[in-house]
């Protein structure tokens, strides 16, 4: 009961979101300000991990090619199909659900127990759409950061495999060029759309309605991140479900 | 001025105010004293309008809460100014930022106009070289002073606070009630406060209402509460030997 309890609470924030509207002149410093934090504050980690594992990608699918009848141009092929199709959009996710979700869920949980948040209501303001609106528009930039880490992620794929001595820059860049589907790189990016909502809304709701002190704002933030990668989880395989069957 | 008329509320089943009644007067502080747990804060959070009531009404100058609409209520909430108990700056804004927020919000004057009254107000609770300082870098008494300068700077018709000299030495103490007092009489506001400091009581209590259990179980004067035979008064505020000591000394002269 608690868990349906919580879903109708979670669709009723969102309806509040989209209820009163702060002054644009406040909302907007608001939106800079979360675009800064959590969309320009995550570019080094995302493109760290989408160097590495795209190179790590690319080696064992190297290694894992061990009849020589396969061409060497399976490497890069391999490398962007799981660069594009899983790890960028998916994994990637998941991880900021860990670094950008724990972020907004103990920031707007630490309103809530120093009583910021009581003090907006009192002066009448949308609490709901002054705390979260900014951060669903800030996250809506997500897919660009998507994109940096498909190409880090397939360039890192590059590296590894050319100066590694796996194959040559010809056949890994052939590779990539390999039987291409357009659409692919289309469901990559609905489904980051999807998952920015997502990142946006559940960890600004384990934050909001979270009660209690400091120790309930740690514990806020790993049930928001649990919560987080299990609805990003099941919705890749909805839309994977919907879109590529 | 605040009627408030026979309010309860309840949560999960347990009633935490019980039928209370009471008349929160313009111009004078109002206590509302009582232990902790007795329903104090719920029941501001009930006058704030944070919580709503299971019965009973609330009226701002005959205005019911549960009638107003939600302009109305959105007009009432920018006449209320409110101090909490932790201060509840915001703590990604500066000390002038904090204060400027309200106006910012709600008027539609530019910076330069918003930035001119955050001062004077920021002068009148005698805040000195805090302007760009965040809050996390100024003084617990500096703190309630931004907080009361933030609750005054729209001329609110009601000032509440929420035990307003929680975790102060004495001395700050007193130097924030008497702020609050002055400020109260100044503007001619309603001020609510919500405490169980006996100090506050004797320094600014004009009007003290007494909550036990979540039932207002007195209400008076604080010249009454020497007088009052009412035991569970005498209980609550001549529980230190202090005042066990002054109420001696009144009691004969």
């Amino acid at each position: 009961m608690k868990f349906l309890s919580n879903i109708g609470k979670y669709f009723l924030m969102l309806q509040s979101v989209f209820g009163k509207f702060t002054k644009w002149r406040i909302l907007k410093q608001l939106i800079l300000k979360d675009i800064d934090t959590l969309v320009i504050g995550s570019l080094g980690i995302v493109a760290f991990i989408s160097f590495f594992v795209g190179g790590v990608v690319s080696i064992q699918t190297a290694l894992n090619l061990e009849n020589p009848l396969l061409p060497k141009n399976l490497i890069g092929f391999a490398t962007r199909q799981s660069v594009i199709l899983e790890f960028a959009p998916t994994f990637i996710s998941v991880i900021m659900a860990g670094k950008v979700g724990s972020y907004i869920t103990s920031s707007i949980g630490t309103m809530r127990v120093t009583e910021q948040i009581d003090a907006l209501e009192v002066m009448g303001i949308n609490t709901y759409n002054y705390l979260i609106f900014p951060k669903i528009v800030a996250l809506s930039l997500y897919p660009l950061i998507i994109c940096l880490s498909m190409f880090l992620g397939v360039f890192g794929g590059y590296i590894a495999c050319v100066y590694g001595g796996f194959s040559s820059s010809s056949e890994f860049i052939e590779g990539i060029q390999l039987d291409f589907i357009p659409f692919h790189v289309t469901y990559a990016f609905i489904k980051t759309a999807f998952f920015s909502f997502i990142l946006a809304t559940i960890p600004s709701y384990h934050g909001y309605y979270m009660t209690g002190g400091a120790l309930e704002v740690g514990k806020a933030s790993t049930v928001s991140f649990v919560w987080t990668s299990v609805v990003i989880i099941l919705l890749n395989y909805l839309i994977t479900q919907l879109l590529l069957t | 001025m605040i009627h408030v008329e026979n309010i309860s509320k309840s949560f999960e089943g347990t009633p935490v105010l019980k039928g209370i009644s009471t008349v929160f007067e313009k111009g004078k502080t109002n206590l509302i004293i009582g232990q902790s747990g007795s329903g104090k804060t719920v029941f501001l959070k009930c006058l704030l309008g944070l919580f709503e009531t299971d019965s009973g009404r609330i009226k701002f100058e005959n205005k019911a809460l549960d009638e107003m609409t939600n302009k109305d209520r959105s007009i009432l909430r920018q006449e209320i100014g409110m101090v909490f108990q932790g201060s509840a700056l915001f703590d990604s804004m500066t000390v002038e930022e904090n204060i400027m927020f309200p106006m910012q919000m709600f008027t539609k004057k530019d910076n330069e106009e918003i930035r001119a009254r955050a001062n004077q107000v920021i002068k009148r609770v005698n805040l000195i070289n805090a302007n760009e300082k965040f809050p996390d870098e100024i003084s617990g008494g500096m703190k309630k002073r931004v907080a009361i300068a933030r609750a005054i700077v729209m001329n609110p018709k009601y000032l509440f606070c929420d035990e307003p000299n929680s975790g102060l030495d004495p001395k700050t103490a007193i130097l924030i009630d008497n702020l609050i007092k002055e400020i109260t009489e100044e503007y001619n506001i309603t001020t609510v406060i919500n405490t169980h400091d006996m100090n506050s009581v004797m320094e600014i209590g004009e009007k003290i209402v007494f909550l036990k259990h979540g039932k207002k179980a007195w209400e008076g004067t604080k010249e009454e509460i020497f007088d009052t035979d009412n035991e569970a008064v005498t209980n609550f505020v001549y529980s230190s030997e202090l005042f066990k000591k002054v109420r001696e000394v009144y009691l004969k002269d």
